[in-house]
């Protein structure tokens, strides 16, 4: 329990200091890039999580549906990017380890994960000016708030003031 | 614009709050939490049509929200009483401006899709059945 813990700790400091190197810096394509970034690093997560079967049943059927979710999102904001003549960022390499955590931890991790990209959408919603760009963004960010709401719940079922605790989804 | 969803958001407090009465247990608890969050929503939109110099809409005399006649249909209601709401976040989205406000439309957008989820389940539904929000799931 305790080595799970630290891992956990060190992800999400991990995880924050990406966060900081996620903004983009000024254009649409630089919009992109970071919205790109963050949900590649979902998708490799989720992707490590799945492989080594830490979750229970019911958690593996949501990662995976959230898993397919998150491909859908780099997909969509992959053609976004190219109809701006934008060229594709590289992968992020994951966070390492993720192997060991038990299925709280790494709901967890997953949690912090979305609300990192939810971080991002609502930076970057701030900065786009291409229609498109924004309704993509906005559609997905609804998405990824729907998912910390599953996850939450997963850690507290029943307890909606848990589930949906903000009027306003920032990613905080 | 900023109005429009304004007025989308006052529906879904008439909404809510007639729902309460008529509900119990977590529904009730549920609905309760979303109505407060409504009103944020609400005060909000305010206080950003208010800063960018526009006058603010009255509110309407009455809502027509039919006449749900079981805990089902109460929460179908609210559902779809939320559902407009997203769309219309979702069309305001690409004209707003500046940044910030959109950005604000987003958050709240975010909040009535975690709303949405919570009131599919209890409607026994796919609580997140599409990876994008429109509004029309």
């Amino acid at each position: 329990m305790a080595a799970s813990q630290a891992i956990g700790e060190a992800t999400r400091r991990e995880l924050i200091a990406r966060g900081i190197a996620l903004g983009g810096t000024g254009s649409d394509v630089d919009s992109l890039h970071a919205m790109l970034r963050a949900e590649e690093l979902l998708v490799v997560t989720y992707e490590q999580l799945l492989a080594a079967t830490v979750f229970t049943p019911p958690a593996t059927e949501l990662a995976e549906r959230f898993l397919g979710h998150e491909r859908a999102h780099v997909a969509a904001l992959a053609r976004e990017l190219e109809r701006l003549h934008g060229a594709p960022p590289r992968r992020p390499a994951g966070l390492g380890t993720v192997g060991s955590l038990g299925e709280s931890a790494a709901v967890r991790l997953l949690l912090e994960l979305e609300r990192a990209a939810l971080r991002v959408y609502y930076t970057e919603l701030a900065r786009v000016r291409d229609a498109g760009v924004a309704r993509t963004a906005a559609a997905i960010m609804g998405n990824e708030a729907q998912h910390t709401t599953l996850l939450r719940e997963l850690l507290s079922p029943g307890d909606v003031a848990l589930a949906v605790p903000a009027s306003f989804v920032v990613g905080e | 614009m900023l109005n429009g969803v304004l007025a989308l958001e006052r529906r879904a407090i008439a909404a809510y709050t007639a729902a309460i009465p008529l509900l119990e247990g977590h529904n009730r608890r549920a609905a309760t939490e979303f109505l407060r969050q409504e009103l944020l929503h609400a005060g909000r939109l305010i206080a950003l049509i208010t800063a960018t110099g526009g006058p603010v809409a009255p509110r309407a005399l009455s809502y027509n929200l039919g006449e749900p006649k079981d805990t089902r249909q109460i929460l179908l209601l609210l559902h779809e009483v939320e559902q407009a709401q997203i769309a219309a976040y979702l069309d305001g989205v690409q004209r707003l401006s500046p940044g910030q406000i959109r950005a604000a439309a987003g958050s709240i957008l975010a909040d009535d899709a975690q709303h949405v989820s919570v009131l599919r389940a209890a409607l026994g539904m796919q609580p997140v059945p599409s990876a994008f929000v429109s509004g029309g799931e």
